[in-house]
């Protein structure tokens, strides 16, 4: 392998290693200065402790064990720390995705309900020209309004089950030849326009309000 | 023509319309439509684009979605039996009997 390439892969690892920070060995630094301290200290105090070389190797031995110890419960305190914060990024990230899914789906019902909407000006223009609407817009519009509002479009006593069924009775009667003025068709699809209205704007202010921890403000 | 397997639920509808069994309401005229028990019945008039023979429509949406269709045109055998269902649901999506009980009074 190239040298470049070998120093790129490094450097990618390096980069995506946990970085030790310098807090971290701050610690070690200290708590190795207070033992060196200690140790001085006590082999000062009792001279026994200097009387031959076995003696004072057996207690610098004592505490590079100790300073051993204590570094190891160091970096065990480190690693719990670090993996919690992995964990917290971890929801972070979750939530970030969770309020990225909800916003596109926001966008996609908003566009939706523009669309709708626009069929539905097509429809209103037509009526009032007293031309037929064309099939392929009344159904556009059964078809956007029936997904925007499956819910209430399933119940039989709702509204939108109500308006929908209007469109389609429309759809049956309507010719090539009429002067009807079709006043139950143009009063569901004002009704409509209203529904919509009204749920564009809360479609708007949840693709809106969303802080960018993935909490609605 | 009624298609021969939904032509004693067409004689059924009748019966059930003119005994308000079946609640229907009036659509964009000369449309109405009813739901009962999760189905969802059109039935229309319109006049055919080129001759401007009449034809009577029915629509049948099941309660998974599925649609069935079908259209008499005046010039066939069931004209008769759809038209009768047609004036008995006029009448029932009016009301118009209950509404005429005082008239003669």
């Amino acid at each position: 392998m190239p040298a470049r390439q070998i120093c790129l892969r490094d450097s990618l690892i390096f980069e995506y290693m946990p970085q030790k920070t310098l807090a971290s060995y701050k610690a070690h630094l200290i708590w190795a200065f207070v033992i060196l301290v200690l140790s001085f200290a006590v082999i000062a105090y009792f001279p026994k402790l200097r009387e031959d070389a076995a003696t004072w190797i057996g207690a610098l031995s004592a505490f590079i064990t100790f300073y051993a110890i204590l570094f190891a419960i160091l970096e065990a305190r480190q690693a719990r720390h670090a993996a919690t914060s992995a964990k917290s990024a971890a929801d972070l990230a979750k939530d970030a995705a969770k309020d990225v899914q909800q916003r596109l789906g926001s966008l996609a019902t908003t566009k939706e309900i523009t669309e709708c909407i626009a069929n539905i000006e097509i429809a209103l223009d037509s009526l009032d020209a007293n031309r037929l609407i064309p099939s392929i817009t009344i159904g556009r519009i059964i078809e956007l309004y029936s997904r925007l509002c499956h819910q209430q479009v399933k119940d039989q006593k709702s509204a939108e089950w109500g308006n929908v069924q209007m469109l389609v009775s429309y759809k049956m009667t309507a010719t090539g030849r009429t002067s009807r003025t079709h006043s139950k068709t143009r009063d569901a699809l004002l009704t409509i326009v209203g529904q919509l209205g009204s749920h564009e704007a809360g479609c708007r202010q949840a693709a809106g309000s969303v802080s960018p921890t993935g909490i609605q403000g | 023509m009624i298609p021969p397997q939904l032509r004693s639920f067409v004689f059924q509808l009748i019966d059930a319309t003119n005994s308000g069994a079946v609640q229907w309401t009036p659509g964009e005229w000369p449309a109405f439509f009813c739901s009962h028990k999760d189905f969802t019945i059109h039935l229309a008039s319109r006049p055919r684009e080129y001759d401007e023979t009449t034809l009577l429509l029915m629509r049948i949406e099941s309660p998974d979605g599925s649609l069935a269709f079908f259209e008499v045109s005046q010039y066939e055998e069931d004209f008769v039996t759809m038209n009768a269902l047609f004036d008995s649901v006029s009448v029932n999506a009016s009301n118009m009997a209950q509404k005429l009980q005082n008239f003669f009074d």
